[in-house]
């Protein structure tokens, strides 16, 4: 048998704020009839009253409830309402709890500031003109009304700081753990670079070495098959590189800076051995324009952009490549102009994206990764890449980056 | 000066078999007279180094005229060499070249502070090797003379 709870919706626990909360007012006067006709003036203002015939009594309620103000009969047997109100006074709990006495036309200005020292907040004199003691009770009854929706709106306000407090450690928590699997990752970055790849260079190696020692004794099927192991064995080896570049791009920490791209341009090129190991013509515009990037993330995107321009060309055709840099809708726009043999306007987009190759580019070597390392790290920093380009007619690559922030412009001035 | 009587004495320490068969035949390939003493690791090249263990024998164990240092190895790592040999006084002079399989940036230049002379990306070609195998050692020879 299965049985299906449904839980209650858990209610949402606030303290309660209802303006028109109830509150207690104490009655003390030893005399039954002056309680009544009080009760019955203050009955209109809907609270609760509770009545004391003397002090004892009047200090027992005291005990059980809080009061928003007590109305407390000078002119009593026994303990009289200033003794009351010593009593009362003594109790931190009733430190600040309003007491206006009554008393008769015959108090002395010495008795009325005896009052005022036991803590008295006001006096009403008999015979009580009910308007004046409702008023005068009505403005105790409302600062306890308020008092009290201030006490649940601080309670909400622990409560919700409470919360916060939670969620925080939460947060802190997740970003921990983070920091943690991003380490370990760096690790598997790191072990996948050195162990992955170790076997494809011994692959690589062993076929150089069967190609040296055995290559003449194989026929020219043997050889091609030694061949194409070999290109296996470099393809895989790239696509290991360019998806660990693709997860470097994606994670790395990006704080921008002002770049020159230049001496960045000179680097990739040289690195990359284009115009030597690749022969290349590039022509850089003078005066590019610095932009605002990240060194890493600008170097990966001009190496693949730059690469691609120079692997995808028509046999036989020296490639020709124009960098230079305009402003352009508030960004520095880079543009990286090739004379391969361009891309048809339906892959334009699709390019961007991991593993996508296009028409019969399978001729040409490439992983598929370098266009959506460049998109990727345009995107983080804060830019925008694209292509014109028809088939045979070369293509336009662009990349929309920061300039540089006046801000930022001024710092370097200055340092300089 | 390198001759077959007097070759080169090279102390490769790598704990990959098919590296060290790569560079055992770019040695050979590169026409100089070379012995290649291998260690597999950072503690062996210690044992190596200061002529203990089963490199006891300082006659057929003789200080490397250069040292040629994989980074990541079992037990002691290339760092941890590197670092050793700087803080022992003991341990024969010798130049480092480290050999790399990836081009880490981070790696060359903990490596370099540390007092690697060169770094060598693998598998070494046999002409880099030459190159390497006469500058190098005669290098130490004049730092040992001054």
């Amino acid at each position: 048998m299965q049985q299906t709870t449904s839980a209650p919706a858990k209610p949402e626990k606030r303290a309660a704020s209802i303006p028109n909360e109830i509150v207690n007012i104490l009655l003390v006067d030893d005399q039954p009839g002056k309680l009544m006709a009080h009760e019955a003036i203050l009955s209109e203002l809907g609270q609760r009253i509770i009545k004391a015939r003397n002090g004892v009594e009047a200090l027992g309620h005291l005990l059980r409830y809080d009061f928003a103000v007590i109305l407390l009969d000078v002119n009593m047997p026994n303990m009289d309402g200033f003794e009351t109100a010593a009593l009362i006074r003594q109790r931190p709990r009733f430190e600040k709890t309003p007491i206006i006495f009554i008393t008769g036309y015959n108090t002395t200005d010495l008795d009325r500031l005896k009052g005022y020292e036991l803590g008295a907040v006001d006096y009403l004199f008999l015979p009580v003109v009910p308007q004046v003691l409702k008023a005068k009770v009505t403005v105790f009854v409302e600062l306890a009304r308020q008092t009290q929706i201030i006490k649940s709106q601080a309670d909400d306000l622990v409560a919700h700081n409470r919360r916060q407090a939670d969620q925080l450690e939460v947060i802190q928590k997740l970003n921990d753990e983070l920091k943690d699997a991003n380490t370990e990752l760096e690790a598997f970055s790191y072990t996948v670079s050195h162990d992955l790849r170790a076997p494809l260079r011994s692959i690589s190696g062993y076929v150089s070495v069967l190609m040296e020692d055995y290559g003449p004794q194989l026929d020219e099927s043997g050889r091609g098959h030694l061949l194409a192991l070999d290109r296996a064995a470099k393809r895989m080896d790239a696509l290991t590189r360019d998806l660990l570049a693709y997860g470097r791009v994606a994670r790395e920490a990006v704080t921008l800076e002002r770049v020159p791209l230049l001496p960045l341009l000179e680097a990739v090129i040289s690195l990359n051995g284009i115009g030597s190991k690749h022969p290349a013509k590039i022509s850089i515009e003078p005066n590019l324009l610095d932009v605002f990037g990240h060194q890493f993330l600008l170097e990966q995107c001009l190496s693949n952009l730059i690469n691609n321009a120079t692997k995808f060309v028509s046999p036989g055709i020296t490639p020709k490549i124009q960098i230079r840099t305009e402003p352009h809708g508030g960004q520095v726009r880079l543009w990286i102009e090739d004379n391969g043999i361009g891309i048809d306007a339906s892959y334009h987009r699709k390019i961007f994206s991991m593993f996508e190759r296009v028409g019969d580019l399978h001729k040409y070597e490439g992983t598929g990764i370098g266009l959506a390392i460049v998109h990727r790290a345009v995107q983080r920093m804060g830019g925008a890449c694209g292509v014109e380009s028809a088939p045979g007619e070369g293509s336009r690559f662009w990349v929309d980056l920061l300039p540089v922030p006046a801000s930022a412009e001024a710092i370097t001035k200055t340092s300089q | 000066m390198t001759s077959a009587e007097n070759p080169v004495t090279v102390l490769l320490v790598e704990d990959s078999a098919d590296d060290v068969f790569f560079f055992r035949r770019a040695v050979q390939k590169c026409g100089l007279s070379a012995v290649t003493h291998v260690a597999g690791d950072g503690v062996e090249a210690m044992d190596y180094l200061l002529n203990h263990g089963r490199f006891a024998d300082a006659a057929a164990y003789p200080p490397p005229d250069i040292m040629f240092l994989d980074l990541k190895l079992p037990h002691v790592n290339g760092f941890e060499l590197l670092e050793w040999m700087r803080q022992h006084a003991e341990c024969p002079r010798v130049p480092v070249v480290v050999l790399t399989s990836s081009s880490q940036p981070e790696d060359q230049e903990r490596a370099q502070a540390l007092g690697a002379a060169l770094f060598l990306t693998k598998p070494p070609a046999p002409d880099q090797l030459r190159e390497i195998l006469q500058k190098y050692p005669m290098a130490r020879l004049e730092t040992i003379r001054k």
